[in-house]
């Protein structure tokens, strides 16, 4: 078989690494890295797109996960502001009871 | 940008109102609507779901770029993060309409729809219905520059233009890149060439074949031995030609081969060598341990993370939810209800004080699950999340409230001897009237901290709604490898494909999103067992089922059911392996009976009829 061309290296590498990170089944991916060779090759771009697609998918959870904890961060600093100012009219309450 | 998020909306009160008006009147009169206007409505829609993904990752990109450094009032105003809030609403929505139309396809045109995997693809077969492509939404985001598309849509005469701009401008890493991107596209182009060739083999063939059993029909019943001749040498060629196809279909030609497959392979196993297996856990006690790949990049610098790997560091516990794991909730685990000990769990998480306030809080947990249709977890291990989810920052809540009322029980003290004097002061600050009003503060306190709480579960389970839908992942994500690729690779793959995705509605309620009883196991009966493996077949666009094939879904009910198949007329057993079955098959009343090893048998057929379909393109 003739060596891969620049172009085919690049998909192949491609193909390979995201199948690596891809969060599938591990036998799954075991399944499709052994049978690649026999696939037709537009069977492969096609994979290429699914693993593509998949990552774009994790990247979103990731984004919406950190957007999540920055917001969290916020709704907590708030709760205490109002915390105080709920503790402070207590106070006064309390101090005009006993006073 | 603004531009383009009012053509988003315009688009996008088009789609919600059109998806409203599916909804209100063209649903009773859908058995109106032929297959085709079903397909292109569902084409179209898919479209739409497409474009505003890519302009929501332009601007996540963008955003993502900044958004550690942000302050929380720049978060809070960042005009861009509004927009991703919006267009990511409108997604959604889109995403929505999509997934209802596709129940609507024929199991063949979903098939179709999914193998559909980008815009252009998706653009080209809508012209091929005479449907006007609309032009793309655009961003005017850095990453998009080169294109409305993502990097990964650019077709090859775009990528021609970027690298001729690139070298009239001399730069020379650019001009590396695209040279590189134009040999990737061409590939591409040269595998997609191939296929389309081998379709209109395909198509040949089958032509070949219907010519040829009308003239064998003419040659047999119709022409006289002395008319024989020219008719047989127009047969005789045809089968050659048929021949010769078959022999061209069977050459290793467009097939990815060894070297394309060592290479994938090499570089498959060196990037797994990289990224090493971490355990993720919801919670100590209860191990549900899950293996993800944790990047080691972070620490050595040398190698580059991933997503998961930062997900499993900081996605609280998204992982256990994420649709990875299904399997782990598939494990028969079926909890739709908190038992006792989660209650009490539940009780710690908000500090609720009795029973009754648990199973309150308990509900409300329950309610935001089904209306953020959360169907991957069962409601413990949602619990198990949410206390990742917020525990941290409530312990640290706890804190600031020990201080607070320390601080305020201070100032008191100090405005009631202000006003009374020292002496006075101590006859009202008795140790009751001290502890009621400590009491008091906690209380309003701890208020505070259970509603950020709460409110902390519900903005997660809107991040878990949004992102770990089964059905997309499904339907959307994964649809062209189930579809395609995995059938192509034999059941074998196909089996553990159904086995791992096959997770159940786990949500009391939630009959919407409920898997079919078959997927969880069983069916109801309302034929004979072989009319009901007929139509499971035919369900599963298996089309006109063989014999052997309905058998073998048949057999594999009956043996799960303990039943044994006889002929009505002389009780004598058919099927040898259904010998040890205590109730005959005839006898059997309608109801729901198992139907587990059946669907398994019945998903081998439709992955060896895909198998079959990918290879020869019928």
């Amino acid at each position: 078989m003739d060596e891969l061309n620049q172009g085919q290296q690049q998909v192949a590498d491609r193909v390979g690494e995201l199948l690596a990170e891809s969060p599938l089944d591990n036998e799954i991916k075991q399944v499709l890295v052994e049978g690649v060779g026999q696939l037709p090759k537009d069977l492969l771009f096609k994979l290429l797109d699914v693993l593509e697609n998949e990552r774009e998918e994790l990247e979103k959870v990731a984004f919406e996960v950190k957007l999540f904890l920055k917001e969290q961060n916020n709704n907590w600093e708030q709760t205490a502001k109002n915390q105080q100012k709920a503790a402070d009219t207590i106070v006064d309450i309390w101090a005009d009871k006993l006073k | 940008m603004d531009i383009a998020v009012a053509q988003i909306f315009e688009l996008s009160y088009y789609t919600t109102n059109m998806a409203e008006r599916l909804t209100q009147q063209e649903r009773p009169s859908t058995p109106e609507r032929s297959r085709e206007e079903v397909y292109v409505e569902t084409l179209k829609l898919k479209r739409d779901v497409m474009s505003s993904h890519y302009t929501m990752n332009s601007l996540r990109r963008e955003i993502d770029n900044r958004i550690e450094e942000m302050t929380d009032e720049q978060l809070n105003t960042d005009p861009e993060v509004a927009k991703y809030k919006q267009v990511s609403d409108e997604y959604r929505r889109r995403k929505q309409s999509f997934l209802e139309s596709l129940e609507g396809l024929s199991a063949e045109d979903k098939n179709k729809l999914s193998s559909l995997t980008n815009l252009t693809k998706l653009e080209v077969e809508l012209s091929s219905f005479n449907v006007l492509v609309a032009e793309p939404e655009r961003t005017e985001t850095p990453a998009s520059q080169t294109s409305d598309r993502p990097e990964r849509e650019i077709t090859l005469e775009e990528a021609g233009r970027m690298l001729q701009i690139s070298r009239d401008r001399n730069h020379q890493l650019e001009t590396a890149y695209w040279g590189s991107k134009i040999a990737e596209l061409q590939e591409k182009q040269k595998a997609e060439e191939e296929a389309r060739r081998k379709e209109n083999i395909n198509r040949r063939i089958k032509e070949i074949e219907n010519i040829l059993v009308e003239k064998y029909r003419i040659l047999y019943q119709e022409v006289s031995v002395i008319d024989r001749r020219s008719l047989e040498e127009e047969i005789k060629k045809l089968e050659d030609e048929k021949s010769r196809l078959e022999k061209e279909l069977e050459s290793p030609e467009g097939k990815v081969g060894k070297s394309w497959g060592d290479r994938i392979r090499g570089v498959f196993g060196r990037r797994k060598a990289e990224i090493s297996p971490v355990s993720i856990s919801a919670e100590p006690e209860q191990q549900t341990t899950t293996t993800v790949e944790q990047p080691q990049a972070e620490q050595e610098g040398s190698k580059r993370g991933t997503v998961l790997g930062w997900l499993a560091e900081r996605g609280k516990g998204i992982l256990s939810a994420g649709v990875w794991e299904v399997r782990q909730a598939w494990r028969f685990q079926r909890g739709t209800k908190f038992a006792a000990n989660d209650l009490e769990a539940l009780s710690k998480l908000v500090h609720v004080e009795n029973a009754d306030e648990a199973q309150g809080k308990a509900n409300e947990i329950l309610e935001l699950m089904r209306e953020n249709n959360i169907t991957t977890v069962t409601a413990s291990e949602f619990l198990n999340i949410a206390n990742q989810v917020t525990y941290e920052k409530a312990a640290e809540n706890n804190d600031r409230i020990d201080y607070m009322i320390k601080n305020a029980m201070d100032a008191l003290k100090d405005r009631v001897a202000k006003y009374r004097g020292q002496a006075t002061a101590e006859t009202v600050l008795t140790p009751e009237n001290l502890k009621n009003a400590e009491a008091d503060l906690r209380t309003q306190l701890n208020k505070f901290r259970d509603g950020a709480t709460m409110k902390d579960v519900e903005s997660f389970a809107k991040v878990m709604r949004d992102n770990m839908d089964k059905k997309w992942w499904l339907r959307y994500v994964y649809a062209p490898l189930e579809a395609s690729l995995l059938g192509y690779l034999g059941y074998t793959s196909y089996l553990l494909w159904s086995r791992w995705f096959g997770g159940g509605d786990l949500i009391p309620g939630g009959e919407d999103i409920a898997l079919s009883p078959e997927e969880s196991g069983q069916r109801y009966l309302d034929h004979n067992m072989w009319e009901e493996s007929r139509e499971h077949l035919k369900e599963l666009g298996v089309e006109n089922p063989t014999n052997q094939e309905i058998q073998a879904v048949d057999s594999a009910a009956a043996q799960e059911n303990n039943i044994r198949v006889v002929n009505p007329e002389n009780s004598q057993t058919i099927w040898p392996d259904t010998a040890g079955g205590q109730t005959k098959d005839i006898s059997m009343v309608k109801g729901l009976i198992k139907w587990g090893a059946a669907h398994k048998a019945a998903l081998a057929i439709k992955a060896a009829r895909l198998g079959i379909k990918v290879a020869t393109g019928f």
